[in-house]
């Protein structure tokens, strides 16, 4: 199935919480790559089919431009585990930004992943965000501005 | 017939006489060499040859030497007019291949210039076509993009 929505991936949650690998959400180190929509995303994938550069998550299907959205993806900042609503956590961070003179193409996802964390798996995926279709830029500042609630939630 | 007979007979006749002549001069020549005696002497071969060849004094000996000289720088002028301007030639012609060389690249950065002007052309166009479409959102050049993803949800139960 093409590409139509976001989601957490599945097995990034049982292995933060069956502690086999140390991602740390509120402290640790991010990137959100872009991604086109010739993949078909799946949040069942295995932790290692759910990494940057692995599967659906090729470099052949990234949209980048080295000095604007760096192959590999722009950092995250402004991490934080939002635990303020009831029966609700969310993973938030400040909206990120390419330079200024980005010229991207169907930029149509994007694909959080963990960047420092080596084993057992190295580039984890977290989750990837749906952008409701392609998105283009030319010579301009290609920005997403995360949701209100946050890169994903779990409601309880 | 009798007349041919006779111009033949008075040809032949003018023939001796013209021989005789030429070998009554070789005869004195001859006897020219010859002293009172009757020999052959190194005297009078001298005096033969002084008649021949008077050998050059050494002032002519000098001028004949300075004028083979100046022949001689005259003809390496030549020669190093030639070098000279087949030297400028080659010079020339190196001149003009680096300029067309120039012309070469300059025209490939052009052209490369172009190509990328018309891939950003095409991109932007792709872009706008799809956004017409609606199946996608695309700034015009120098405008920005945002976009705003759902949140991914884990919701229990």
């Amino acid at each position: 199935m093409a590409w139509a929505d976001s989601r957490v991936f599945r097995q990034f949650l049982a292995d933060v919480w069956g502690n086999t690998t140390a991602i740390d959400l509120d402290s640790g180190s991010f990137k959100a790559a872009l991604y086109n929509n010739t993949i078909t995303p799946d949040n069942d994938v295995t932790a290692a089919n759910s990494a940057y550069n692995v599967s659906q998550w090729a470099t052949a299907q990234e949209v980048s431009e080295s000095g604007q959205w760096a192959a590999g993806g722009v950092a995250l900042a402004g991490l934080s585990l939002n635990v303020g609503t009831a029966d609700v956590v969310f993973w938030d961070a400040n909206d990120t930004v390419s330079g200024s003179a980005a010229d991207l193409t169907n930029a149509t996802g994007t694909l959080v992943y963990e960047n420092v964390v080596a084993t057992p798996v190295a580039n984890q995926g977290v989750c990837y965000n749906y952008f409701g279709g392609p998105n283009s830029v030319v010579n301009g500042t290609f920005t997403i501005i995360w949701n209100a609630l946050g890169l994903f939630r779990a409601t309880l | 017939m009798a007349d041919d007979k006779a111009r033949k007979r008075l040809a032949e006749m003018r023939k001796a006489r013209v021989d005789g002549m030429r070998a009554q001069t070789r005869r004195q020549a001859a006897l020219d060499l010859l002293d009172a005696e009757g020999e052959v002497t190194t005297a009078t071969l001298d005096a033969r040859m002084q008649t021949v060849w008077v050998p050059p004094d050494e002032a002519t000996l000098d001028n004949l030497m300075a004028q083979k000289c100046q022949a001689s720088v005259a003809h390496e002028e030549r020669q190093l007019r030639h070098a000279q301007d087949a030297q400028a030639r080659c010079a020339d012609r190196t001149q003009k291949l680096r300029d067309r060389v120039q012309d070469a690249e300059e025209a490939e950065a052009r052209a490369a210039d172009e190509v990328a002007a018309r891939q950003a052309a095409l991109d932007l166009a792709i872009a706008l076509a799809d956004a017409a479409d609606g199946d996608a959102d695309a700034a015009p050049a120098g405008e920005s993009v945002q976009v705003s993803p759902d949140a991914a949800n884990a919701t229990g139960g």
